[in-house]
């Protein structure tokens, strides 16, 4: 749950700065914080690549991590 | 024709433009209880009135907000899952959720400082700390009068438990804590820090007041992210705390699971955290509806009433899945009930 909205939050917000062209990296339009707030928010809630190794095991009951 | 009658005639049914919700896809706000709409209102008009002019110079300059925790005090907006006698909403984690997306909404550092004092601060001691514990700290921590923040993550570890390096030792009067901890949100203006460190080989929980010896927190400067909120290192080094200050209700699990820790960190509410825990604990009248008066008041037109029944979340038993995979580290277990 939380990988999948951290790691869909992010594509939106990139998608999003994309749309706003030039206007997206101004800060007056806000998109170009919430992106890079996101960058930290999918390590420190998401942890999107830890959380795919622990659903990784769970389903194979294989660690590929140490 | 509708829809009902359409699928019982054979045909899918089909959306119609107009009756999409673009905001509220799902049909979340049917779900909410009338409480809980006016928290998320009282938050709203927080972050919107409050945070939204504030947050562009606040990240360009990166400047934290030392108002906007205590503003947040008032409003009863703080520790809505510990219980009123302590100084929380007791309202549960529907309501907690819906206070962390209207932060979010603005600015995810705003977010993640409540999130840290919340869930990550006053949660911990109300489960796991002693009475006096409870009533020494959490009336404090729900008006912002103290100031929390939460060490786990450490510097060559991150936020894995497993292998945490920072020790305590028994010595004469307490204990004596020595290791540092980076990331931590809040640190350097924290005057509390609950901090996890190693005691004969498990894992505890230590409150440390700031003016301890041997406890430090410089801040980690030069974040080109979550800007508008303060982040720093905590360094102890020998440092004695009282022995009161064990959090001893620690259950017999290596990781404590309100730390939800391994993968991700314990916020339950970001950014939208868990989607509907039915029945968590509702308040009788909680603290929060009577900061209405306040500079915020919700609008009345979102203030309906409810059935009394409320369905299930269909998200319900896959977010269940899922949290349980990820916080037994391989052992299927239901996540204990934070009622």
């Amino acid at each position: 749950m939380k990988r999948n909205n951290c790691g869909k939050a992010l594509d939106i917000a990139r998608l999003a700065r994309d749309m706003h062209g030039g206007n997206g990296i101004s800060e007056e339009f806000h998109v170009m914080r919430v992106l890079a707030n996101l960058e930290t928010v999918n390590t420190y809630e998401g942890t999107h690549d830890i959380h795919a190794l622990i659903l990784g095991r769970a389903q194979t009951g294989i660690q590929a991590f140490f | 024709m509708s829809q009902a009658a359409e699928s019982r005639a054979g045909k899918p049914a089909m959306l119609k433009d107009k009756d999409f919700q673009w905001e509220d896809p799902l049909g979340l706000e049917e779900e909410l209880s009338e409480e809980e709409r006016m928290v998320r209102e009282t938050a709203k008009g927080f972050a919107q009135d409050y945070l939204m002019p504030r947050v562009i110079e606040a990240y360009r300059e990166e400047k934290y907000d030392p108002d906007m925790l205590p503003e947040m005090g008032k409003l009863g907006l703080l520790g809505p899952t510990v219980p009123e006698e302590y100084g929380g909403a007791g309202l549960g984690y529907v309501a907690y959720g819906l206070i962390a997306r209207e932060l979010e909404r603005v600015d995810s550092g705003y977010r993640s400082a409540m999130s840290v004092q919340s869930s990550l601060v006053m949660y911990p001691i109300y489960a796991y700390g002693t009475e006096a514990q409870r009533r020494k700290y959490l009336p404090k921590l729900a008006k912002a009068e103290l100031i929390g923040c939460f060490g786990l993550t450490e510097p060559d570890h991150g936020s894995d438990p497993g292998s945490m390096v920072t020790k305590a030792e028994k010595v004469a009067g307490g204990y004596k804590l020595n290791g540092a901890k980076t990331w931590i949100s809040n640190a350097p203006v924290a005057d509390i820090a609950v901090v996890w460190a190693k005691l004969d080989g498990k894992i505890r929980g230590f409150v440390v007041e700031r003016g301890a010896k041997g406890f430090s927190t410089p801040k980690i400067e030069g974040k080109l992210s979550l800007r508008a909120s303060i982040t720093g290192e905590v360094v102890l080094s020998d440092c004695v705390i009282p022995e009161e200050n064990l959090l001893p209700n620690i259950r017999a699990s290596p990781v404590p699971s309100a730390v939800s820790t391994t993968p991700a960190m314990a916020s339950p509410g970001a950014p939208w955290g868990r989607p509907s825990s039915a029945g968590t604990g509702r308040a009788n009248i909680p603290s929060i509806a009577n900061s209405l008066a306040g500079p915020w008041p919700p609008t009345s037109s979102s203030r309906r009433s409810l059935p009394t029944c409320r369905p299930r979340s269909p998200w319900d038993s896959r977010a269940r899945c899922v949290s349980a995979a990820c916080w037994s580290r391989g052992k299927p277990r239901r996540p204990r009930s934070r009622s």
